[in-house]
């Protein structure tokens, strides 16, 4: 692996994504991405008794399926990335913990599972894994208790509100194989726009992306055209937007190979979910099912897939901070 | 991108302009129709309940009861979400198991 430019960094050997795996609940089953998940639940709770148990079940059973569908046995993976929304990461270390691989806990909001990936195949590039398994998780119930009102409450939510996606995604990476390959990975820095509504957090992400972005075509000499697609994680409607705007002024135009998973994975005429769906298990779902596909296809050679996280929490948001963002991209070709 | 303070101002003013407001108007007028029905209701079952010679105290105690059991029965009936939604409260998940959380505070909307 070598570094190129700024913050980017290229993939010496190959890495591929050998399979994944994502696993979604009852809205998602719902929405116009529906054919494209392994599985789908019907009942929220999933036959547990809190959400949160039900969210651990959600990335165990992702996890274990994507292992399934990589043929490798569980004791051949090295390392596991995986992260969630929850407080310490629990629903992830709970759901994983009998899966006895040496885990790694990680925390990048929405953008994790883009994290999980880069970290993981950086992992397998050093030398240092031959398989890697990354994994994330949302629930929109955990997340509504987490970051905003109790849901018993049951508060307005303003057009620029996003949902929180039910699902979670895994990967499993290996050394070589036969593709789609990792190419080159940019971690993004933290940026902050000044934004302090969290029922915004397209705006409020919007400005990370754009930096990964730009650092990403500056670092490694590309323009838009350059990929077949480029998606981000979950700016939603407002926040895909925004970022087509800053794009276009920094010369950087992607209006036309770009989309958002958030925006992907509802319906908004439907299923009145505002602003689009959020969540780390919305990019890891709509990657792990309707974008790997296109890869495995052909459809799509080149893309470019931008995570987007809020570096926030209640506790931040009511003592008056500003909501910083990440994006973390990389860029998988076939 | 630029740290500044004036681009921070300048991005939320830009964002501002971007992000649709809500409709308050058309959601106070809403919630305003539904609230005032659901109260003109509980008159209803009062005046009616008072009316076949039951004391005022338990009439209420009535009212609050049958209000309660039809937001309920509503709810496992998948409407009150409807209503909610209409009236400007919040769309909730067409979960029943997450609904029955709900009856007891949409009663109130």
């Amino acid at each position: 692996m070598k570094k190129i430019g700024k913050q980017t960094y290229k993939i010496d050997g190959d890495v591929s994504i050998l399979s994944t795996a994502c696993i979604a609940g009852p809205k998602e089953k719902a929405g116009p991405l529906s054919k494209f998940f392994d599985q789908t639940v019907d009942d929220e709770f999933w036959g547990e008794e809190t959400w949160e148990k039900a969210e651990s079940k959600f990335i165990k059973e992702t996890a274990e399926l994507a292992i399934n569908k990589s043929g490798l046995p569980t004791n051949s993976i090295d390392f596991c990335f995986a992260g969630d929304l929850i407080n310490q990461c629990t629903t992830s270390s709970f759901g994983l913990m009998n899966l006895n691989i040496p885990y790694f806990g990680v925390f990048g909001a929405c953008s994790t599972f883009v994290e999980t990936n880069l970290l993981g195949s950086s992992m397998i590039d050093g030398g240092f894994a031959q398989n890697v398994l990354c994994a994330c998780s949302s629930h929109f119930c955990s997340a509504e208790k987490q970051f905003r009102f109790p849901l018993e409450l049951g508060n307005q939510r303003p057009p620029s509100a996003q949902w929180t996606v039910t699902a979670a995604g895994a990967s499993v990476l290996i050394k070589d194989g036969n593709g789609p390959f990792i190419r080159t990975l940019t971690p993004g820095k933290i940026v902050d726009m000044g934004i302090k509504d969290a029922a915004n957090m397209g705006a409020a992400m919007a400005g990370a992306a754009l930096d990964t972005l730009v650092t990403h075509f500056n670092d490694t000499g590309r323009t838009p055209d350059y990929y077949d697609m480029i998606f981000t994680g979950d700016l939603g409607y407002i926040g895909k937007d925004i970022l087509i705007d800053l794009s276009r002024e920094s010369g950087f135009d992607i209006s036309n190979n770009y989309d958002d998973c958030g925006v992907l994975i509802f319906d908004k005429k439907t299923q009145d979910t505002h602003s689009g769906g959020s969540g780390c298990g919305c990019v890891a779902s709509v990657f792990g099912g309707y974008i790997y596909n296109q890869l495995k296809s052909g459809q799509l050679k080149k893309i470019l897939l931008i995570a987007t996280g809020a570096l926030t929490n209640a506790l931040t948001t009511q003592q008056g901070q500003t909501i910083p963002g990440i994006a973390h991209a990389i860029s998988i070709e076939v | 991108m630029e740290d500044s303070l004036e681009s921070k101002v300048a991005y939320q003013k830009y964002v501002d302009e971007k992000t649709p407001n809500s409709p308050t108007l058309k959601n106070c007028f809403c919630a305003f129709l539904v609230g005032g029905f659901i109260c003109a209701l509980g008159q209803v079952i009062f005046e009616y309940s008072k009316s076949r010679g039951i004391d005022e105290t338990t009439c209420y105690t009535i009212v609050s009861v049958s209000l309660i059991f039809l937001s309920s029965f509503l709810t496992a009936l998948n409407i009150f979400n409807r209503i909610g939604k209409f009236a400007g409260a919040r769309l909730f998940n067409s979960n029943n198991r997450l609904c029955k959380f709900n009856c007891v505070t949409s009663y109130g909307i």
